[in-house]
């Protein structure tokens, strides 16, 4: 999770000359998907913080709660309260 | 790895219902991860802004089935389910937007996640991913969602 190796997104457009293309990144924190390009191609600056606690990057919203909270350790929590619910049938 | 499954999402576009949704069964569900990503209008070529949002949700809604298709024939059903057109919205997790695209009507965007940057849903009954066009009516969309269960 948090990973460091980026994901490609790409708007086609028939009204423009070529493809514009981005990198991304998914938030290690709360999966939002970052894009790394403006519309130009150009890098954007300031939308990835790097947490020093769990080695991920995040977006600025969950960098600004100032917790780790990787997204991993959520899901198995989310997953054991889901089978909490299930075994006292609700 | 899992087994690697493509869903096709259709409607005329609503401000209020979304596109589809693929989501957990109520029962023996597992994690799924979403490792492409596909919208678009297949309507008459028009300049027209859209935004299009994923939003985690934590129930299916009232939706027309879609049945995954699984990317090797030789792979057996999905456990996970899909469907689109809703007609009653599925209970969307507030503020947990996973993705926005500001996207004219006649453009098509496209995202594939890098290994371990998929969309995980976790294994609760009915978790999901919503896929909804809150600024855009009226024109036919599609949506194509890649996931491995
Ligand atoms: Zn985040
Ligand atoms: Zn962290």
């Amino acid at each position: 999770m948090g990973a460091r190796s980026r994901g490609y997104a790409r708007i086609v457009d028939p009204a423009l000359a070529k493809p514009q293309e981005s990198d991304t990144i998914t938030c290690g924190h709360c999966q939002k998907v970052v894009h790394l390009h403006d519309r130009t191609g150009k890098a954007r600056s300031g939308v990835l913080v790097h947490c020093h606690q769990c080695g991920s990057q995040t977006c600025v919203p969950c960098a600004e709660t100032a917790r780790c909270e990787p997204f991993e350790k959520k899901l198995d929590q989310i997953e054991a309260r889901g089978r909490l619910l299930a075994a006292i049938g609700i | 790895m899992g087994a690697k499954f493509a869903v096709d999402m259709q409607r005329t576009a609503s401000l209020s219902l979304s596109v589809g949704n693929i989501t957990n069964p109520g029962a023996s569900q597992r994690r799924h991860r979403w490792f492409f990503v596909q919208l678009g209008a297949e309507g008459t070529v028009a300049d027209n802004p859209a935004l299009w949002a994923l939003q985690r949700c934590t129930t299916a809604g009232t939706r027309t089935a879609v049945t995954p298709i699984p990317l090797d024939p030789a792979d057996a059903a999905a456990v996970t389910t899909a469907g689109e057109a809703h007609t009653v919205e599925p209970t969307y997790t507030a503020n947990e937007i996973l993705l926005n695209v500001p996207l004219n009507q006649r453009a098509t965007y496209q995202w594939m996640a890098a290994p371990g940057g998929e969309l995980v849903v976790p294994a609760t009954a009915s978790a999901g991913i919503g896929i909804k066009t809150p600024t855009s009516g009226l024109v036919a969309v599609t949506a194509q969602v890649h996931f491995e269960e």
